[in-house]
């Protein structure tokens, strides 16, 4: 599974040409063959570079926040961010706090035939090793119960995101505009 | 400036064909609408309710506007937030002409929706919007008259418990004519964009 691709192709070269009369033909096709072959291997390294166990241990999700925001309404609030995940491990959001509400928790909104369901993801959400997730209106979201009030004239609200494997992770949401 | 004018004849020939163009579209059939054409045009449900601010609401109050009703609850933290939000960039767009669409969102959760509560939650968005409590029976009317699906969620600490629960609810846009009559439906994720030549075409059209 390891092998690169490099050594994979080197065996093909010689099998495709037999065809070719001309040792000149042969030749260049040859040169052809191995440049592709050469070139793929470049890209290969580049993509997947053959782990060694040691790094297969040490395999791990590492996380970016983008863009977090949240907007509160009397009764609800809902946060909604870009999580990318630049790791070599799945990592997964269980669970949200944040001290202004007095819970939050992971949904998502699904539309169906015009209804608007709120499907409860007490799973909380994955992020996959070089994956992204994005919490966004009408989609997957962090909703918060009942919070209070942000201060006056405060433009952000903290949330602390608990990751499976990453552990706490506190951010700043921007108090946006539900207009944005 | 009178020297100014153009003397080419060019400009008469654009508004001559702009005329034909605009007397063609006149004669042409119906308006052809963004959203869904609701045939025939039937009246509405009469929504009888309390509005937010405690005065006693019908669709019938309405009557000689375009308005647009829709259904959410104020413990809805993703959907309905933005739809009245998306309302309120309508009436940014309709500058004046706003006075003349009404904005009437209806609670379809009239146990944790008390007017006070709708009191503390519409007029955050603009306080020219209806904010609807009604009781069950009418709401049941408004269900069956829409064909709406409302569905409520357990309660998360258990059926009984007074506890948070979510009320899965159709996201459709309905704008009524002038007359009273329910004349076009959007889908929850219509855009400012695709509701305002609807609600433009139902203003253009008088009692």
């Amino acid at each position: 599974m390891f092998l690169s691709r490099a050594q994979d192709t080197s065996r093909h070269p010689d099998h495709l040409i037999h065809f070719l009369p001309h040792p000149k033909a042969r030749a260049l096709v040859t040169l052809v063959l191995l440049a592709l072959a050469l070139g793929t291997s470049a890209c290969g390294t580049q993509e997947s570079p053959p782990p060694r166990s040691e790094e297969v241990a040490k395999a791990a999700p590492k996380l970016e926040i983008l863009q977090p925001s949240a907007h509160l309404m009397p009764n609800m609030g809902a946060v909604y961010m870009t999580i990318v995940n630049n790791g070599t491990a799945a990592d997964r959001l269980v669970r949200i706090e944040s001290p202004l509400a007095t819970g939050a928790e992971t949904h998502e909104t699904l539309e169906q035939d015009g209804v608007m369901r709120m499907v409860p993801r007490p799973e909380g959400f994955e992020i996959p090793a070089g994956g992204t997730v994005t919490l966004e209106p009408s989609g997957k979201h962090i909703m918060l119960l009942e919070p209070s009030p942000a201060e006056e004239g405060a433009s952000t609200l903290p949330v602390t995101l608990h990751f499976e494997t990453s552990g706490p992770l506190e951010v700043e949401a921007r108090l946006r505009a539900l207009t944005e | 400036m009178t020297e100014n004018f153009p003397r080419s004849r060019a400009p008469f020939k654009a508004l001559a064909l702009g005329l034909a163009l605009l007397l063609s579209m006149a004669c042409s059939k119906a308006p052809e609408f963004v959203g869904t054409l609701q045939e025939p045009l039937l009246p509405g449900p009469s929504l009888e309710s309390t509005n937010w601010d405690g005065q006693p609401f019908q669709i019938d109050d309405v009557r000689g506007k375009v308005a647009i009703v829709f259904f959410g609850y104020t413990y809805c933290p993703d959907v309905c937030p933005f739809a009245l939000a998306k309302m309120k960039q309508l009436y940014s767009k309709l500058g004046d002409r706003a006075e003349e669409v009404a904005i009437v969102f209806v609670s379809v959760d009239p146990h944790r929706d008390s007017v006070e509560k709708l009191s503390r939650y519409v007029p955050n968005f603009d306080r020219r919007f209806y904010g609807l409590h009604m009781s069950f029976d009418q709401l049941d009317n408004a269900i069956e008259a829409l064909t709406l699906t409302v569905q409520y969620g357990q309660p998360k600490d258990g059926p009984g418990s007074d506890s948070f629960y979510y009320v899965d609810h159709t996201g459709s846009y309905f704008l009524i004519d002038r007359e009273g009559r329910l004349h076009v439906k959007h889908p929850p994720n219509a855009t400012v964009a695709q509701l305002l030549p609807d609600v433009e075409i139902l203003l253009a059209s008088k009692e």
